[in-house]
């Protein structure tokens, strides 16, 4: 059941107990009635609200006589009137439902009278059902436990049971005077439509690969912002925490990473504005999300499909009675997991070993060693347990012609490191106007604005894993203590309190967009023109100021930068759509002409020895300027599009669409492309063969396609020599090339087949979908290293090619649904084969720089036939025993040294024996996702995890003198596998590199709904409150912060250094609606 | 349908399309720093020939043209530090592309400016003569650059304005055509370069010549073994000595000075960082010890033995040498690397920390300068060059070689034979020169590693190859015309 479902019954809920004081419409009644019948009464009422009547029993006939007055009277205010004591209704659905008032003991023994519950497809009672003798008017609704009682009732009557959303039951009377009946969610009427590329379709039609994704599933666990909402949830969707800070937004992938060098995120289109930020979506505004995963679906994105599209549709206002909804949480965060170090006075007298061995002086005297202690915790000191709120409301209806939807979101999150911080604000309505029965006019707009403080956190928690437990936060005289030299660590590194709290990094950034788009209907339903007209805007100011606390300075070194930027653009969207059915022929065509402009502004200035006191904004009052920075760029895109869907007798489907595509950015010559798709598919479970087979197959899809999309995401005059200017010593102009020309920059080709199958077995209880996808990325946009021409290294090119291929699975539904107890499941599974086929055609092997580091270099790579991101290294064989003595000395070695493989058996360790250690891409991610009710508790738990991918934990290589396991160093005595202090070691092998796989209860939610009975009271249609926790538990060998964290995303992905560490978080929320 | 909901109806629909309209695909580069707004003018051709000066100031801010010396005596460098390139070590490991490709990359990017300058030069309708210094100053950077890539990695292919859309396949050119190049290019360079220049970091017709002379000396030497060059070596350096333009710093402390960089009399030709302009050095922080209160990496120093050779004179060259005394006092005997250290580089600036203050980690944006020529030089080489063409030493020999010695406070070289004078000059060189990048080149034309392995890292067996450095490997993916050296 989703949350609209959920809403409808509740607000219906709400007018069954509240009628008499909730004004539900206008509808007003003028007559003068003259001891008339009650049936008179109301036929008259029937005729002038336009609301049909439902009564009880014939005893409306025993009802006294009207004699009244009504002028513009309201429907409430004349019933009231007019009933006698005896009788209740209730106005649902445009009904007007008039029973008798029940009396204990009166009823059951009568011979007409049946009586049940109805209960929706979770077992949950279902009140404001409609039940009707099918061909009469003699009807009741159900109760607020879902009761109904009838009288007038035959044997041979048949009952006919709906509500919105279910499907309707009819039910024979027969012999029995109870009934229990179950209604099922029509998941064919509500899931019928499916949100693609420039329209719908019926899901029952659709070729491609896309996956749904409705409300209910997006809220079963609480989340900031759609990104996180989507995590685990759709099979071939990678969602990736990459940093705790409060600001990071989760990277997405969809079926693995195929560009090399630009852009791997999908694009994300809310509403018909493309380009928009998950991050600053609420998840409690969409009404769904949906996924276009293959060629098929996304060619109609040509140019801009090759990483995926998710649409995101946001809420609309429904019902005639306004809505009020309200989800509001509160977070405590805390680091998940601590790196455990060394407490001071080990630290120090592992030091004073380290230094006798290499004939040093100790440095700490023994007396000094016992009075320290456990010293420093950098990592207590630096980290905080932060709180977070977070904030939606909603207000949505409709009126006659009208609808609106209002949605305001507030987040304020804490950082776990101390000074940082995230703050946003967001805006949304959502309103549409049928201005003729034939024209709609629909405008959408939506603000975002938030405030982010970096502090100093990468500095910070870098330096809090380096620095020596020995050294003080404070000096007496209240400074920053400094690094101490002698190797005691670091050497030299800011302190780390002192780069959290007086590094200052803020930006704020706003964004705008508004929609206008109108829809006519230009003949019957079948053809519809329409055209959406977007602007959008964003912009954002962003500051650093560095005093010299940190590093106890000079004045003249404190700096300060300020960089304002903004970005503006218009869209316009134009969309010819045909959609007729004849007889078993079903057509649909689209024609879409799209334009899009976009100009990006940006200027900074930064300066050296401002007053210390003004901050960034003090700029003009420093002492040395750099040259102020201005960019500049506009970029315009244009495309045709059209496609064909042809259904025969809901078994067979074609679709085929083309897209011709252009792009500024490009070559001259190559600006345009075009891009194709075709796909078929087969409803098995609609042959005649399979009717016998219906009870349990409901519906069995066997659907394939093949295309192709383009991803031109590079910036604006790629294909232009550039140059660059700065200043000398002398404030003379200096004039470089920036960037070398290529006149034949083209589009990144991507091609995709997609062989899938859906079943939905039982009728919902079991959704099952398999999907193979094989998908080949060619001309990638790669910069070819090239042999120095003017100062310029690399030239972008088409010159790649990489393929993803792989499977999705996903197995949802609600295997259990009982009266008290439901579970309902959504499980994703991705297992993805990403493989490099080729670099810039002249070196099968790139070394990224995600590992510069000294002793590192080259270790980081990406290599044809390989994954991408690749590590190269050593193999670490760990250290050379005393009886390995002579042996070590042939490679030069003495015991205690670190031992290497030798791959090539040729007597020493050198170029040659480094090999592949590792690789960042994993082999398969996946989602466990269960649901549980039992009465009105809720429970929800969600796994989610990753295998087969490898970090490489610089970390670990940086803290040799603060991680515990020094403890263990190599001895004649102690004849371990970690070096000895005076050991020769190189830097990059896989000592450092270790297994990213994890599985993690990503969150647990207990919730618990507050009956009905009690909710009317208060006049709150549905309360729901809950706790929940966020990464709790974590299965992984890998002893970094967080697996799940990393300082990059595809090809320079794998590498955790000083990531803002993951936290775990306690939620409670409150979800409420009336 | 009403006939006004028609037109409403078409209004708004129009109204939508037309907001969108037809568009253009054409870049717009009006405001951008496109190829067509620059070059009409001389004052460009300047500005872009400064960009050819960061790749060299970065290189020689970094620690790798010293560590890649560093069989040389004066500079020791910590193999765990860097687990990265030893030449003369049979044993290293790692990835010597870590040194190699800055050397490789800096100077082919030095070049790859040269060349553009002198094909747009070649190619604009402005007069000629109004570009001849800016024209010299490329023919002399790419000239500065071959001589350094022939220097460490024996054959590269030259790459001029004229093939360098061929570089991907150039072959390797010999060491006698990379020397033929230079001396053209220098030729050239000589004839255009004026006497005097606004700017510190150009180069003037006495770098020109200085650089000539060092190129001569180093023809005459290992492995072309030219021996006529000395001649040519002597009497380059000898204009220079004649010209009475430059003199030798009184005391030889202050011309490692960061506030005397652009006054001394000294210096011919140096490269100047500018921080702020993001060329950024860290070698004034490499050679500072960690410890003793100086914040510095450590990455590299001299060598005991190399102190101890080291002749004291009046001191005077000593403390403007090393840096014994740290700043909380201590000696650097007890210093982490147990070493003594390298003072010359220490001074980039305030924001270095200066001569005598700590490193500041925030800051790091020192303002190195690296000189490649001053006047002691000169009489050195000149004093070398005429003692092998001349088969003997000359009393203008002697006094080229004894103005050095002097300014030192040690005593004059005199009555020496050819062999006894052409040592003393190769030692005062590596005196003199230390931590100049000196030494290493004059242990290899004159091919004495052996000699001096044999006393600082004894047991170790050299052959040819470990005079030069390999090509980088992964650059040998890149230009595929090219060759290792023989050895790697």
């Amino acid at each position: 059941m989703n949350l609209l479902q959920i809403l409808q019954r509740l607000s219906v809920t709400t007018v069954v107990c509240c009628s008499l004081a909730v004004s539900v419409s206008a509808q007003t009644i003028s007559k003068t009635f003259r001891n008339e019948s009650l049936r008179t009464v109301l036929n008259e009422i029937e005729q002038q609200t336009g609301l049909s009547v439902i009564c009880d029993s014939d005893k409306l006939d025993s009802h006294a006589k009207i004699s009244a007055t009504f002028e513009d009277a309201d429907v409430n205010e004349v019933l009231d009137s007019i009933l006698s004591d005896d009788f209740e209704y209730s106005i649902v659905n445009k009904m007007i439902v008039i029973h008798e008032k029940r009396q204990d003991g009166k009823g059951e023994t009568d011979d007409d009278r049946v009586s049940g519950v109805i209960y929706d497809d979770t077992g949950a009672p279902l009140p404001g059902a409609s039940v009707i003798v099918k061909g009469t008017r003699n009807g009741t609704t159900t109760d607020m436990d879902g009761k109904f009682s009838l009288s007038g009732v035959s044997p041979e009557d048949i009952l006919e049971i709906a509500f919105l959303g279910f499907r309707t039951v009819e039910q024979p009377v027969g012999d029995k005077a109870v009934f229990s009946i179950s209604l099922e969610s029509d998941s064919e009427m509500l899931d019928e439509l499916v949100v693609i590329g420039y329209g719908v379709q019926k899901r029952s039609d659709i070729t491609g690969s896309v996956a749904s994704l409705k409300t209910d599933e997006l809220l079963s666990t609480p989340a900031y912002n759609a990104s996180q909402a989507l995590q685990g949830k759709v099979a071939g969707v990678m969602v990736q925490n990459t940093s705790g800070d409060p600001s990071a937004s989760p990277e997405i992938r969809i079926r693995g990473a195929n560009s090399l060098t630009y852009g791997n995120s999908p694009l994300v289109i809310c509403d018909g504005v493309q380009g928009v930020g998950l991050n600053g979506i609420n998840p409690n505004e969409i009404e769904s999300i949906e996924v276009l995963k293959d060629a098929a679906a996304l060619s109609v994105y040509g140019s801009q499909g090759a990483n995926g599209v998710i649409l995101v549709t946001t809420k609309k206002g429904k019902g005639e009675r306004g809505q009020v909804h309200y989800n509001g949480f509160v977070t405590v965060d805390n680091v998940a997991r601590y790196i455990p170090t060394l407490e001071a006075w080990e630290y120090a007298s592992l030091h004073n070993a380290r230094r006798i061995e290499e004939g040093l002086k100790p440095l700490f005297e023994e007396e000094a060693i016992a009075a320290m202690g456990k010293g420093t915790n950098w990592q207590n000191e630096i980290y905080r347990t932060a709180i977070t709120h977070n904030h939606s409301l909603s207000v949505s209806g409709s009126k006659s012609v009208f609808s609106y939807y209002i949605a305001a979101g507030i987040t304020q999150k804490q950082g776990v490191v101390l000074n940082t911080g995230y703050d946003q604000y967001t805006l949304r309505g959502n309103f549409s106007a049928d201005v003729t029965p034939k024209l709609n006019i629909a405008m959408n707009v939506y603000a975002v604005y938030d405030e982010n403080n970096t502090g100093g956190a990468t500095t910070a928690i870098h330096e809090a894993l380096l620095w020596s437990p020995t050294v003080p936060i404070y000096e007496e005289d209240g400074s920053y203590s400094q690094p101490q030299g002698n190797g005691i660590g670091p050497n030299p590194g800011s302190n780390p309190v002192g780069a959290a709290v007086e590094a200052n990094n803020r930006s704020n950034s706003g964004g705008f967009h508004v929609s206008l788009s109108g829809t006519w209907k230009l003949w019957k339903d079948w053809l519809k023109i329409s055209s959406q007209l977007v602007y959008r805007t964003s912009g954002s100011t962003s500051g650093y100021f560095d005093n010299q606390k940190v590093n106890n300075g000079a004045s003249e070194d404190v700096s300060g930068g300020k960089t304002v930027s903004a970005s503006n653009g218009i869209d316009n969207t134009t969309t010819l759509t045909f959609d007729r059915e004849w007889g078993k022929h079903h057509v649909q065509a689209t024609g879409v002409y799209e334009v899009r402009k976009s100009a990006y502004n940006s200027m900074g200035g930064s300066a050296r020895g401002i007053p210390v006191n003004m901050g960034w904004q003090g700029i003009n009052f420093g002492a040395e300027f750099d040259p102020p920075y201005s960019g500049y760029t506009k970029t315009a895109a244009q495309s045709v599009m059209g496609r064909v869907n042809y259904s025969f007798d809901d078994r067979y489907m074609v679709s085929g669409s083309v897209r011709h595509d252009g792009a500024s950015q490009l070559a001259d010559g190559n600006k345009f492309d075009t891009f194709w798709a075709a796909s078929a598919g087969w409803n098995i479970s609609n042959e005649k063969f399979m009717r016998k087979a219906k009870r349990v197959i409901t519906d069995l899809k066997l659907r394939a396609s093949y295309g192709t999309v383009g991803n031109a995401a590079v910036p604006a005059y790629s294909s232009h020599l550039l140059f660059n200017s700065s200043r000398d010593d002398n404030d003379n102009l200096v004039l470089s090339v920036a960037q070398a020309a290529n006149s034949n920059l083209k589009w990144e080709r991507t091609r995709e087949f997609n062989v899938g199958i859906d079943m939905n077995l039982w009728d919902g209880k079991l959704l099952f979908t398999a999907e193979y996808y094989d998908k080949l990325t060619t001309d990638l946009l790669m910069w070819q290293k090239v042999p120095i021409v003017s100062n310029v290294d690399q030239v972008l090119r088409n010159v790649g090619s990489v393929s993803n291929k792989g499977w999705d699975f996903s197995l949802g539904g609600t295997p259990v649904a009982t009266k008290n107890f439901s579970w309902s499941i959504n499980w994703t599974l991705n297992l993805n084969q990403n493989k490099i086929l080729k670099l810039d055609g002249i070196s099968d092997r790139l070394i990224d720089g995600q590992l510069d580091y000294p002793g590192l270099t080259g270790s980081h790579v990406q290599m044809v036939g390989q994954p991408m991101a690749t590590f190269l290294g050593f193999k670490y064989a760990g250290t050379w025993k005393t009886e390995e003595a002579s042996l070590a000395a042939m490679y030069g070695n003495v015991p205690g040294d670190a031992k290497y493989v030798d791959i090539n058996m040729d007597g020493k360790i050198d170029n040659s024996d480094i090999t592949i250690i590792g690789n960042a891409q994993p082999k398969g991610i996946f989602g466990i996702n269960n649901t549980f009710r039992w009465k009105n508790l809720d429970l929800n738990i969600f796994f989610q995890g990753v295998w087969g991918n490898d970090i490489y934990n610089i970390n670990r290589f940086y803290m040799t003198g603060t991680l515990p396991d020094i403890r263990d160093h190599w001895t004649p005595e102690n004849q371990t596998d970690y070096p000895a202090f005076t050991a020769k070691e190189l830097g990059n092998c896989d000592r450092w590199v270790e297994d990213g796989s994890y599985l993690r209860l990503k969150n647990l939610s207990i919730g618990y709904t507050f009956p009905r009975k009690w909710m009317s009271k208060i006049k709150v249609s549905s309360l729901r409150i809950y706790a929940s926790g966020n990464n709790l538990w974590t299965l992984t060998k890998y002893s970094g912060y967080d697996p799940e964290a990393a300082n990059g995303m595809d090809a320079s992905g794998g590498v955790d250094h000083a990531v803002y560490p993951s936290v775990r978080s306690f939620v409670f929320g409150i979800d409420l609606s009336f | 349908m009403k006939r006004h909901t028609i037109i409403n109806a078409l209004t708004v629909i129009a109204l939508l399309f037309t907001a969108g309209g037809c568009i253009s695909l054409d870049e717009d580069i009006t405001a951008q720093p496109t190829a067509d707004k620059f070059f009409d003018e001389p004052d460009d051709f300047f500005s872009f020939i400064a960009s050819a000066y960061a790749p060299l100031v970065t290189f020689y801010g970094s620690d790798c043209p010293y560590c890649m010396g560093a069989p040389a005596e004066d500079v020791d460098f910590d193999i765990d530090r860097w687990e990265g390139f030893k030449t003369a070590d049979i044993n290293s490991v790692g990835n010597p592309d870590e040194m190699t490709d800055m050397a490789w990359d800096n100077m082919y990017k030095s070049i790859g400016i040269c060349n553009t300058l002198i094909q747009t030069i070649n190619d604009c309708n402005l007069d000629r003569s109004l570009l001849r210094a800016v024209e010299g100053e490329a023919k002399f950077l790419r000239a500065f650059c071959y001589f350094q890539l022939t220097r460490f990695f024996r054959t590269c292919p030259i790459i001029t304005e004229e093939n360098s859309s061929e570089a991907v396949t150039a072959k390797d050119n010999t060491t006698e055509e990379i020397y033929a190049h230079i001396l053209k290019d220098l030729a050239d360079a000589e004839s255009m370069l004026p006497e005097e220049q606004s700017d510190a970091f150009r180069p003037t017709v006495w770098a020109a010549k200085a650089l000539l002379s060092e190129v001569y000396l180093t023809m005459a030497g290992y492995p072309l073994y030219q021996t006529d060059k000395y001649a040519l070596a002597r009497d380059k350096a000898n204009e220079i000595i004649i010209s009475e333009r430059f003199d030798l710093e009184p005391v030889y402390f202050d011309l490692w000075l960061w506030d005397n960089r652009y006054t001394n009399k000294e210096f011919i030709f140096t490269f100047y960082a500018n921080a702020d302009n993001g060329d950024q050095t860290y070698v004034n922080c490499a050679v500072r010890p960690t410890d003793a209160g100086e914040g510095g990496w450590c990455d590299w120093f001299s060598d005991k033995l190399f102190l101890e050779e080291f002749p004291v004179g009046d001191g005077s060259r000593v403390e403007g040498t090393f840096y014994l005394t740290l700043l909380d006092g201590s000696s650097w005997e007890t210093s982490i690397a147990g070493q003594p250290y390298v003072g010359k580089l220490r001074d980039a600036g305030p924001h270095s920390g200066g001569y005598s203050g700590p490193w500041n980690y925030a800051n790091g944006n020192a303002d190195g300068f690296f000189n490649q020529y001053r006047f002691s030089e000169i009489l050195l080489i000149y004093a070398e060059a005429a003692n092998m063409a001349e088969n003997g030493p000359s009393k203008d020999a002697y006094e080229a070689l004894n103005r050095v010695r002097r300014r030192a406070g040690c005593e004059e070289a005199s009555n020496l034979s050819k062999d006894e004078f052409d040592k003393a000059v190769l030692d005062e060189r590596k005196w003199e020169l230390a931590f100049e990048n000196s030494r290493w080149f004059d242990i290899c034309r004159r091919q004495l590693l052996q000699e001096v392995l044999d006393k600082y890292c004894p047991g170790r067996k050299i052959d040819e190859h470990n005079y030069w450095m390999p090509k980088p490997y992964d650059r040998l993916e890149i230009w595929t015309g090219i060759e290792q050296n023989e050895g790697y």
